[in-house]
């Protein structure tokens, strides 16, 4: 027997977000046992009974919107992580041990060693904080993060953003735009437009980024059209 | 922004709390758990009976469940029962829960007094 609409409406849905088909198989099978369930507590006619139980089921979007959110508690729906250049981390550390030979070898006086190994220092922890950006789904917000050591992380909304489009940086030149840029290494970007700003977050997984977010916008966009 | 529609009273760790509480009581299986949820709260709370999956999946996931396919009155079930880690989980709940009932009432009980001394 085939399924009901709204039950195949969620299971576009969930597939459309890239949720592994036997999660999904399993939803839709005890979401249709528990329909036939409401169905067999009685009523008068066919489609009454059918009605009644579509209603309390929920909205087939809700339904989607839920399984997504709580699936992605614990497996994100996606998850990437873009690491700088082996030669830049390298460069980066031996201009932090440099500072260190200076400040132990060529200065005589203790405060200006001391300085140099503060800058040292610095370099360590910043080298350690932008080696790596991590952008993870969050069920309902993507999370942003430098590290490994996270000094800096963003998130966004996904209701917030209203449009998403991959871009490139020119090869020369400042890259010349208004909002945030979010970006570690390379010349591609998704431009995140949300209402009153815009967020350029550089990738190197543009493509597959900016799928996932327009299908996060679709998705809320039907979940207001549903509560419209 | 987009308004999209939640459902105030499955927010904030409260399904999880009344479905640990329940199934410790007993393992369910879906639609008898969302029917045991209606009476034991007089059908207080206005959810999607079908919202109820996705959280039993991640309680599963996080190991607070054990689901299991049984026959149930000649039909293929998968029942719910919390495992030792779901016990635990759902103490530290209870605790937090009482703590903020508790921290709620003392707020309202002040309000009241506050009024006349305010007046």
């Amino acid at each position: 027997m085939p399924n009901p609409p709204w039950l195949e409406e969620i299971r576009a849905n969930l597939t459309s977000q890239g949720l592994p088909q036997p999660y999904i198989e399993r939803l839709v099978r005890e979401l249709r046992d528990h329909h036939n369930d409401i169905i067999d507590e009685g009523m008068n006619m066919e489609s009454e009974k059918n009605s009644a139980a579509d209603q309390r089921m929920g909205q087939p979007a809700h339904i989607a919107e839920a399984a997504a959110c709580e699936y992605s508690v614990n497996s994100p729906l996606y998850c990437h992580t873009q690491k700088t250049p082996k030669f830049w981390r390298l460069s980066w550390f031996m201009f932090a041990l440099l500072l260190f030979a200076l400040g132990f070898q060529l200065s005589d006086d203790l405060e200006t060693s001391l300085l140099q190994c503060l800058e040292g220092l610095l370099f360590v922890l910043i080298g350690l904080s932008f080696q790596q950006l991590t952008v993870s789904d969050e069920g309902v917000r993507l999370n942003i993060r430098f590290g490994p050591l996270s000094l800096y992380r963003a998130k966004i909304l996904y209701s917030d953003i209203q449009k998403v489009e991959v871009g490139e940086f020119p090869f020369i030149g400042p890259p010349g735009h208004k909002g945030r840029l979010l970006s570690l290494w390379g010349t591609k970007y998704v431009a995140i437009q949300l209402q009153k700003s815009q967020i350029k977050l550089g990738t190197d997984d543009p493509a597959n980024l900016a799928a996932f977010l327009q299908g996060k916008i679709s998705q809320c966009a039907s979940g207001a059209q549903v509560s419209a | 922004m987009t308004n999209r529609r939640t459902n105030p009273v499955f927010l904030n760790g409260v399904p999880e709390l009344l479905i640990l509480h329940l199934l410790a009581q007993k393992p369910m299986y879906g639609y008898e758990l969302v029917q045991t949820i209606r009476a034991t709260t007089e059908q207080a709370f206005e959810f999607g009976e079908g919202c109820i999956y996705p959280i039993l999946h991640r309680l599963e996931a996080d190991g607070m469940l054990l689901a299991k396919t049984e026959t149930v009155a000649g039909r293929n079930r998968v029942t719910y029962r919390v495992t030792e880690n779901g016990r635990k989980q759902l103490a530290n709940s209870v605790a937090s829960w009482e703590q903020v009932v508790k921290a709620v009432s003392r707020v309202l009980q002040g309000g009241e007094n506050a009024q006349p001394a305010l007046a």
